[in-house]
């Protein structure tokens, strides 16, 4: 009982008020103080106006964000540097696998460029309505090559051997990238599949396939031309006939919801203009025969 | 400024982290209370409600969240409404997801330290004339405010550090939706080892920080009243 009277609930005396002597209130504290001290509620304020604050930042109109195939990084990186200092805008790019960057799109991902490595992702977006019937074009195209990493010796053997030699091989994976479709079309058309399967690994996208043997956990890999060609690690050891998997082309479009049209479509028209001014053949792309 | 995707994703870490904490707290103290004082019926129902984040894959509580907060999902039609702008694949969402995936811990700590407070000093007050309200905000959550305080450190730890669940709602933009467990994932993928010890450092910063901070906030001073515990 003692140590109840000793307790103090305010830093200072407890007094009886004027007002009802029989109920003690606290000497400067008025009623109305409790309800702030409930920290719900000073806390459901700020996060209230956190959330306002990101969802209500409206993007700003030299803002644009470019969905791009992973294999594209090297190339497009320096380029959109270049346009966003001639054209003054704030061009950013998200690399990844095709398929999973397409299926962003269709969740509601605030992409307004699409570029994708291959035509099946671009065709799911068209199906859905989602891509400028207007902005769309296939600038690209590329070739599956074997990869091994660079002190590996120089065997000489053909590609079924190489492949049935190696301990693990590096594989995009077909469900996310269009880089792992063509890899298992054409391990498919060498009859090779079924008995390669244990021994695949797969990368979410051609730029992680390519990590694994250039870290050595796989000794070989199949990625594209262009994404050997960055690496010093790596080296070709075959390139595998264009005749086993379908043409790689990488189609372009702006998508139709997007708030920055008109930066898109000057990126595009831009892209364009480098394939012609031949600023992508040094990374190893080439370009599509127009009919 | 140097290393310009470390610092983005260290301020996207720290906003989501935030806003999932703050919008947890207050769910967590209501729920810590009810499951904890209140005789409402139902309470091993709002328990398993609760503990779900805790139990389930990240990825699958990022599913759950997916289907809610797309533009024509239950929640993601009303916010939709009150902000005309998508939650999906912004921090908003990756806030939303630390918050739900951080609500278990925190209403654990939260029951804990409520339970431990002296019932007799709560009915004191309310013998006293305090209403349950002001009882709960001036005699209940000051005792418990180590417990409190706790929840909100571990509430942020985890969603600091959410990956499974940040990587289903939001993606994984670089820029925009890329936090740092994100941001050292991709950096592992593409094999740039330096970016990757980059992040390993920048979290290991951060978890010094945080549990430095909370050991600052908790320690116990020497009292002038041996009995009072706050």
């Amino acid at each position: 009982m003692e140590a109840l009277h000793k307790l103090q609930l305010c830093d200072h005396p407890v007094t009886r008020s004027e007002v009802n002597p029989k109920t003690p209130t606290c000497k400067a504290l008025p009623r109305v103080c409790s309800w702030l001290t409930i920290p719900a509620l000073p806390v459901l304020i700020i996060s209230a106006s956190l959330l306002f604050f990101a969802l209500g930042c409206s993007n700003d109109d030299d803002d644009m964000l470019v969905f791009s195939a992973a294999s594209l990084r090297d190339a497009l990186t320096p380029l959109t540097e270049t346009f966003n200092s001639e054209h003054n805008k704030n061009v950013r790019i998200s690399f990844g696998g095709s398929i999973t960057l397409s299926q962003q799109l269709i969740r509601g991902a605030p992409g307004d460029l699409f570029i994708a490595a291959g035509k099946a992702p671009m065709v799911s977006l068209n199906e859905k309505g989602l891509l400028d019937p207007n902005h769309q074009s296939t600038f690209l195209t590329n070739e599956l090559v074997l990869v091994v990493a660079d002190h590996k010796l120089d065997a000489r053997e053909p590609l079924a051997e190489a492949l049935m030699n190696s301990t693990r091989i590096a594989l995009a994976d077909p469900r996310l990238a269009p880089a792992g479709q063509y890899a298992r079309e054409s391990l498919v058309n060498l009859g090779l599949w079924d008995e390669l399967r244990s021994k695949i690994v797969f990368g979410g996208d051609v730029r992680n396939t390519l990590a694994y043997v250039e870290t050595g956990s796989s000794d070989a890999g199949i990625v594209y031309r262009s994404d050997a060609l960055t690496s010093d690690r790596v080296r070709i050891a075959q390139v595998i006939p264009q005749a086993l998997y379908s043409p790689i082309t990488y189609p372009a479009a702006v998508i139709k919801s997007s708030g920055n049209r008109e930066t898109a479509v000057e990126f595009l028209v831009f892209l364009q203009q480098q394939v012609d001014a031949g600023q992508f053949q040094q990374f190893g792309f080439g370009i599509p025969k127009h009919p | 400024m140097p290393f310009p995707e470390e610092i983005q994703a260290l301020r996207l870490s720290l906003q989501a982290a935030t806003l999932g904490t703050l919008l947890g707290l207050p769910v967590a103290l209501v729920v810590g209370w009810l499951l904890v004082k209140s005789s409402i019926p139902g309470k091993a129902v709002l328990d398993t409600l609760v503990s779900f984040p805790l139990v389930l894959p990240p990825v699958i509580t990022g599913y759950f969240l997916l289907i809610l907060l797309a533009r024509n999902g239950p929640v993601g039609s009303i916010l939709y409404k009150l902000f005309g702008a998508d939650v999906l694949f912004t921090w908003a969402a990756i806030g939303l997801a630390a918050g739900v995936i951080s609500l278990p811990l925190m209403v654990r700590a939260i029951e804990v330290a409520i339970s431990n407070v002296d019932p007799r000093l709560e009915l004191a007050a309310r013998s006293l004339g305090a209403g349950p309200f002001r009882t709960f905000a001036t005699v209940t959550v000051p005792l418990a405010y180590r417990g409190i305080i706790a929840a909100i450190f571990l509430g942020f730890a985890r969603g600091l550090g959410e990956f499974g669940a940040t990587i289903v709602v939001a993606g994984n933009i670089p820029g925009s939706t890329q936090t740092i467990p994100l941001a050292a994932f991709t950096s592992l993928q593409s094999g740039d080892d330096s970016a990757a010890l980059r992040f390993v450092g920048l979290s290991l910063s951060l978890a010094l920080v945080t549990l430095s901070l909370h050991h600052l906030l908790i320690r116990r001073r020497t009292s002038r009243h041996p009995w009072v515990t706050y």
